[in-house]
Parts: C-alpha cells; sequence; structure tokens
C-alpha cells in the first residue's frame, strides 16, 4: 500500500470517529468507498473533500445502523483505565495522609469519582463490544432498544442522578482540597451543580425514552 | 429540512434518474457528475432526511466490505423529474448567446 493510499485511510478513518452520530453511518459511506477508489490521489481527494461532513453536526437518527463506537486499539483503553485508576490510588494514599478532615473529604470525594468514571468507561466499553455488524439493520434496531430500555429503567430510578451527583462531588473536592482558593471554587462548584442539574433533568427524561423505543418498536415491525 | 434547488442537485437527481431501479454507489455519482464527495454527500443526506433517497448497506463482492447505497424513493423520483424537467426548460428558454442584440 502507497504512503499516499495510507494517508487517504488514516483520514478517513478520523473523519467517522469524529463525525457527529447523526452524520457518522453517512461518514461510514464516505470512508467504505475508498476501497473501491483506483487511483492513489483520486482516493486521497475523496477523503479531504469528504471532511466536509465534520460540518455536519446532527444527534443520532432512530434506528440507524451505527457502528461500534469503541474503536480505540485495545492498548488505548487499557492506557486509560489504567490512568484513571492510578488516580484513583493516588487520591486514596492523600486520603490516608490528610490532616484535618477538609482534606480528607476532599481526597475521599476525588478517589470516588475518578473510580466511578473508571468503572463507567468499562461497562460502556464492554457493551459497545456486543454491538451487531454493519449493515445488520434489524439487529442494531435490537440492540438499540436494548440500550433505550436500560436508558428507561435508570432514569425512573435514583440512578439518574449518579453522573450528577459525581460531578458535583468531584467540583465540590477543590474546594474542599485548595483552601486558598476556596470563594472562587465554591461559586465555581455552585454553578456546575446547577448546570449538571439542569442537564440531567432536560436529558433523556423517560417521557423522551419511551417516545424512541415506540418509534424504534415501529421501525422493528417494519423490517425495513 | 427543506430542499435547496441548486444545479448541483439537480445534477445528482438527473444522474439517479439514468437508471430509477438500481442502488447506486457514491463514487459512481460523483464520477459521473464531477461532483467532490464534500459536495455530494450533504445533497444525498438532504435527500435522505426528506425520505427521498433510501440508504441501505449492501456488499457487491463477496469478501468485500459492505458499501453504502442510494436508490430514489417515489417521492424523490417525483421530485427528481419535476426538477429536472424545470431545469431543462430554463435551459431552454435562455438564451444561447447573451449580449448579442441583431
Amino acid at each position: 500500500m502507497t504512503t499516499v493510499r495510507k494517508l487517504a485511510l488514516k483520514i478517513s478513518n478520523a473523519v467517522v470517529r469524529f463525525a457527529s452520530p447523526g452524520s457518522k453511518e453517512w461518514a461510514q459511506g464516505l470512508a467504505r468507498e475508498v476501497a473501491f477508489i483506483e487511483n492513489d490521489w483520486s482516493a486521497l481527494g475523496w477523503v479531504i473533500s469528504s471532511t466536509r461532513v465534520l460540518l455536519d453536526r446532527r444527534k443520532e437518527q432512530i434506528g440507524a445502523p451505527s457502528e461500534n463506537s469503541s474503536k480505540w486499539p485495545r492498548p488505548v483503553n487499557w492506557s486509560v483505565w489504567l490512568a484513571l485508576f492510578m488516580i484513583s490510588f493516588n487520591d486514596c494514599i492523600d486520603l490516608l495522609k490528610a490532616t484535618y478532615w477538609q482534606q480528607r473529604m476532599g481526597a475521599g470525594l476525588a478517589a470516588f469519582c475518578w473510580a466511578y468514571w473508571t468503572a463507567a468507561s468499562i461497562l460502556k466499553w464492554r457493551r459497545e463490544r456486543n454491538a451487531p455488524p454493519l449493515g445488520d439493520v434489524q439487529a442494531t434496531r435490537l440492540f438499540q432498544r436494548e440500550g433505550l430500555e436500560r436508558s428507561l429503567e435508570r432514569s425512573r430510578s435514583i440512578r439518574r442522578w449518579f453522573p450528577t451527583f459525581v460531578t458535583v462531588a468531584f467540583c465540590s473536592h477543590f474546594v474542599l482540597t485548595y483552601e486558598s482558593v476556596r470563594p472562587v471554587l465554591t461559586g465555581v462548584v455552585i454553578a456546575a451543580a446547577f448546570f449538571a442539574i439542569v442537564l440531567a433533568s432536560s436529558l433523556n427524561s423517560p417521557k423522551q425514552i419511551q417516545e424512541q423505543i415506540e418509534r424504534l418498536d415501529t421501525l422493528i415491525a417494519g423490517g425495513s | 429540512m427543506k430542499m435547496r434547488r441548486s444545479p448541483q442537485t439537480t445534477l445528482v437527481l438527473a444522474e439517479f434518474l439514468q437508471c430509477k431501479q438500481e442502488w447506486r454507489y457514491g463514487y459512481d455519482i460523483s464520477r459521473n457528475t464531477g461532483l467532490k464527495s464534500g459536495t455530494l454527500y450533504p445533497i444525498l443526506m438532504r435527500l435522505a432526511e426528506n425520505r427521498m433517497l433510501d440508504t441501505s448497506w449492501q456488499t457487491a463482492v463477496a469478501g468485500t466490505p459492505p458499501r453504502h447505497m442510494y436508490k430514489l424513493t417515489r417521492d424523490g423520483l417525483r421530485y427528481a423529474h419535476a426538477q429536472v424537467s424545470e431545469a431543462r426548460e430554463q435551459a431552454a428558454r435562455e438564451p444561447a448567446f447573451e449580449g448579442v442584440t441583431s
């Protein structure tokens, strides 16, 4: 494979990775064509022009086939998890070394938040690993439905607020740990908490998820 | 989303009308119309959003990865016929050489 062809493939992979959820299918379509363009320079021209898709920011269309989004190579995933775990471990050591309660509380919150994000990242990766192959539209819809069912169950329980709690807890740890900048950071924490609560209540409410499931059910029943 | 009546869109629609019932590849359309992928795909995306274009992943040759393919829907065909004939009529009305008075 020539250098020009390799470059074209790298660019097309990057376009697929960074395309918005609603444009991903199109970015994948553009990327697939590269394999069928015989001339290397034409292939490069095709992918350079295809970067235009990155400007189209769209939400994912329900029922549209999507490839496994967790496309990072395994070593990258493991490195990220290891880094998150190390940070969490470091905060645990800080917790043991802490002399007064604010420090102890701050380090405890930080350790908890990093551990939560590590676990959430691993769980997300495990779920996405089971995504059906691209092109199997019906299987993709069933897979999406399963995910929506999970989201619906979560949105009706206290678990819906976990990411919000963690965000607020993480911001609070700065206030508790860095005494000198406490007045400024307190304002930031209040703003972050407010923003997280508004975001959590507006995004994916049970009603919205239920509507998405119903739309998906119609598509599944249609079969095409 | 509203469809933009651009010459490029008309070109793409005319290309689809060449073989109405066949699934088409993006690169083939690009080659035949002379449009670059960055111009062609937004047009295809808009057509699909307006339910004028069907999309499908199909494996043409065994052992090769599936390709994204496109075909006009019934609404799309109707729209394409209207657009292309309107563009032809407009082209026929325009003088071949502008500025020649006598």
